[in-house]
């Protein structure tokens, strides 16, 4: 996804991503981040508990925890209804 | 509640849509006739093989329209392009209407808004100019037609039809702006509230 986001909005992105397993590259493409703005973001999730790392077939990836389901899930209510909230916009 | 705000987000992106096409149109109409009402003055100089006063009003004016059609024709071009981008993106994630493709949807709505938000204020000015610039461009025609006398029916007729696409030209370009103003007032409410919303989300990552 490209565009201003919050920090908010690129965790929730990140998050939703790595449901399953993803390389950093991926989610750094994916997710429209340079290497160490990606690096600083996956960091502070993985101090979080809510991604984890993991190596398989000599990839390093990384997957969403269930620690994350509580912001994840509370960040699509917020939305859902911030969008719903608002009058309706027609010509 | 996801079906729901997923045929909320068809008709605002169709609503909207429709709002850069009809700027579009409205901005190329003005190019064409701005060139149009030019040339046609500067023929009629030409044929008098004199300065007429009406004539350079006209010309001058038309040319100044002709400038500001463009730049309404070059934003609106932009924002289309960028909205594109999400309505392909909409049809994608629509199949699957579940919470996470609608937020995402949201999420990405939120983001053109932000990258856009003074493109659409300069739409909104360089729509109003142009709308205000062929309206006078309309009454100048209008009062050169009656203030003629006897005219050719065929002068009457194109002269006519010129004014009133003028007149039409400016109608779209004044009345359009409002349109714009409602998309970034409900868009604005929705960042407020985005705003607030990153103060719940921080407690959630606070661990509290």
């Amino acid at each position: 996804m490209k565009g201003k986001r919050t920090l908010y909005e690129i965790y929730w992105e990140i998050l939703t991503f790595c449901r399953s397993p993803r390389t950093f590259t991926s989610i750094i493409h994916r997710c429209s981040l340079n290497s160490k703005i990606g690096e600083e973001h996956i960091d502070f999730l993985l101090f979080k508990g809510y991604l984890r790392r993991f190596e398989e077939e000599e990839r390093s990836l990384y997957r969403t925890t269930d620690k994350a389901d509580a912001f994840l899930n509370a960040f699509k209510e917020i939305y859902l209804e911030l969008y719903n909230k608002a009058p309706r916009f027609k010509l | 509640m996801e079906t729901e705000t997923l045929g909320r987000f068809n008709k605002e992106m169709s609503s909207f849509n429709t709002l850069i096409l009809i700027n579009i149109v409205g901005a190329a109409l003005a190019m064409g006739f701005g060139v149009a009402v030019g040339a046609n003055a500067m023929l009629t100089m030409i044929g008098e093989r004199n300065i007429l006063l009406p004539q350079v009003a006209m010309t001058e004016l038309a040319l100044v329209g002709f400038v500001f059609a463009i730049r309404w024709l070059v934003l609106s071009a932009q924002i289309f392009d960028s909205f594109d981008d999400i309505r392909d993106e909409f049809k994608n994630r629509s199949e699957k209407a579940d919470g996470e493709a609608v937020t995402e949807l949201i999420v990405q709505n939120m983001a053109f808004y932000r990258d856009n938000k003074s493109t659409i204020e300069k739409l909104k000015l360089g729509s109003r100019i142009t709308g205000a610039f062929f309206l006078l461009l309309g009454s100048i025609v209008a009062f050169n037609l009656l203030s003629m006398g006897s005219i050719a029916l065929l002068n009457l007729l194109t002269g006519t039809s010129g004014a009133i696409l003028c007149v039409i030209i400016g109608i779209v370009g004044v009345y359009s702006p409002s349109f714009f103003e409602q998309y970034i007032k409900i868009w604005d409410h929705r960042l407020m509230y985005s705003a607030e919303a990153e103060k719940k989300l921080d407690r959630i990552l606070e661990g509290e």
